[in-house]
């Protein structure tokens, strides 16, 4: 009985629960307990390998190859080195090429927009923005906005819509023209 | 508003002609490593490969599954194993819905000093663990936000893991809240197990908070019901910070059932050295009046040095 009391108390919650607040409560949750996150309950070996991960992505001792170059070209030789995955960054510029760009932070892996007009509505216009925020080519190091806003009254002012298709559309032709530069430079 | 949609639809068609709904991703992991208990040294050499799959249905209802080969990677054998693919996540924007073969009830909220993963490879036991007997099974669990709260609940109907709705003969439920708390976050939760017909249950609760530069946890736990070599309670306490750019993380528990103590310290550090990589060490160390005697196999103190990788 208690049981049914825990399943019927957790449904009712979860059909009135739409406050959105859920991906954003996740993510502060992954930062603060990790591996131990309340609600994974991971098994022991998936909690190892989860470990593994989170013991491999901490401040990095030595940079191996920063050194050999050093080694071998000589100091004065300049390394450059990507803060964020060459591949996706490539891609996110290529995705955008075609609209003037407001801002392309190679560093911080921030790319933004101009305002695209409507050619067939002065009323309406949108930006992309894009953010790339891994090192490593994996599908959860990169991010896109879309947003737009309503001229009304020569006043313009967002339109509140939540473009989430458009949003993982441009994500995913990211990811895959990422995935077509790594294997031609493999 | 349809004029609006068509010209978003028109940029977006015009940038991107393909698009696939799918996402599939293979990751790994392996690890070296030298544990010692006491005397008896072995070699922990194995890894891991992950698939995870997924995709995003129209109506934005994202579904994942996954699954691993593992050899080995915390035995000192050589025997492989294929495992998940039993499982189907359905994520909605305001929560998600679990069903699988192997879902747990949130038993073990407050033994936040537990920190080792290799350092309990031939361990001696306690008698007075505080934790239930089985926390696993066939079942489905939910998590969903409230405000800045989570909630996330579990039901597991089959503890034999043989997917058997109407007859398994272990069955257990529980719930686990998070609560902000300015700068604090609290957990608590509570679970039950019924084992044909034994019946425990757990109760627990940690709060973590920064303190001086790193993490501070504290936990109790609590367990009781019809299996008395169980039935007490554990506080516990971590602390984690970095040194240089090591990780370093201490953690003690007090175990208090069974009418015995006995007291659990770990201690880690770990180091990246880039690609995925690191180099970590463990110590842990279980002793009391509760804890089994140590023998030619089993000792207290164990000794875990390795590497481990990402990929």
């Amino acid at each position: 009985m208690n049981m049914l009391k825990y399943i019927c108390v957790l449904c009712t919650v979860f059909l009135i629960s739409c406050t959105g607040t859920y991906e954003k409560n996740q993510a502060k949750m992954d930062e603060l307990y990790g591996c131990k996150k309340p609600g994974e309950n991971l098994s022991k070996e998936k909690y190892k390998a989860c470990l593994a991960k989170e013991r491999a992505g901490g401040e990095t001792l030595f940079d191996l190859e920063g050194n050999l170059n050093d080694l071998i070209r000589g100091k004065d030789n300049v390394v450059y080195q990507y803060a964020v995955n060459p591949y996706l960054w490539r891609a996110a510029i290529e995705i955008t090429n075609i609209y003037p760009l407001k801002i392309a932070d190679s560093q911080g892996g921030y790319i933004q927009t101009e305002w695209i007009n409507n050619t067939e509505d002065n009323s309406i216009r949108c930006l992309i923005k894009i953010q790339i925020s891994s090192k490593e080519l994996i599908t959860t190091g990169v991010s896109s906005n879309f947003l737009c806003e309503n001229k009304v009254n020569e006043t313009w002012s967002s339109d509140n819509i939540d473009y989430v298709e458009e949003e993982k559309q441009i994500t995913l032709k990211i990811l895959e023209v990422a995935g077509t530069l790594e294997k031609a430079n493999s | 508003m349809k004029k609006i949609l068509l010209a978003i639809s028109a940029i977006s068609a015009a940038m991107f002609s393909t698009a696939a709904n799918a996402d599939i991703s293979v990751s790994g992991s392996a690890n070296a490593v030298y544990v010692d208990a006491e005397g008896n040294s072995q070699g922990h050499v194995g890894g891991t490969i992950s698939f995870s799959m997924s995709t995003t249905t129209d109506g934005g209802v994202t579904i994942s599954t996954g699954g691993q080969i593992t050899n080995d990677p915390d035995a000192a054998g050589g025997a492989g194993n294929a495992s998940g693919m039993t499982a189907l996540t359905f994520a909605f924007a305001n929560g998600s819905i679990t069903v699988a073969d192997d879902v747990a009830v949130p038993a073990g909220t407050g033994l936040v000093g537990e920190l080792v993963g290799h350092a309990d490879s031939n361990q001696v036991t306690h008698t007075n663990d505080v934790a239930l007997t089985t926390d696993d099974g066939s079942g489905i669990s939910a998590s969903t936000s409230i405000g800045d709260m989570t909630l996330a609940g579990t039901y597991f109907y089959d503890g034999g893991h043989n997917n058997n709705i109407d007859g398994g003969t272990t069955t257990g439920a529980g719930a686990s809240l998070t609560i902000p708390l300015g700068d604090m976050s609290l957990v608590v939760s509570s679970s039950s197990v019924d084992a044909n017909g034994t019946e425990d249950s757990s109760t627990g609760g940690a709060l973590t908070m920064t303190a001086g530069g790193g993490t501070l946890s504290l936990g109790i736990e609590t367990t009781s019901g019809d299996t008395a070599a169980t039935e007490g309670e554990a506080y516990s306490v971590a602390y984690s910070t970095t040194l240089g750019g090591a990780s370093v993380a201490v953690g003690y528990t007090g175990f208090d059932a069974n009418s015995n103590t006995s007291q659990k310290t770990d201690v880690t550090v770990s180091q990246s050295i880039g690609g995925g990589a690191s180099i970590f060490a463990e110590y842990s160390n279980l002793s009391g009046a509760g804890a089994v005697a140590s023998s030619q196999t089993l000792g207290e103190g164990v000794v875990a040095v390795g590497t481990s990788v990402s990929f």
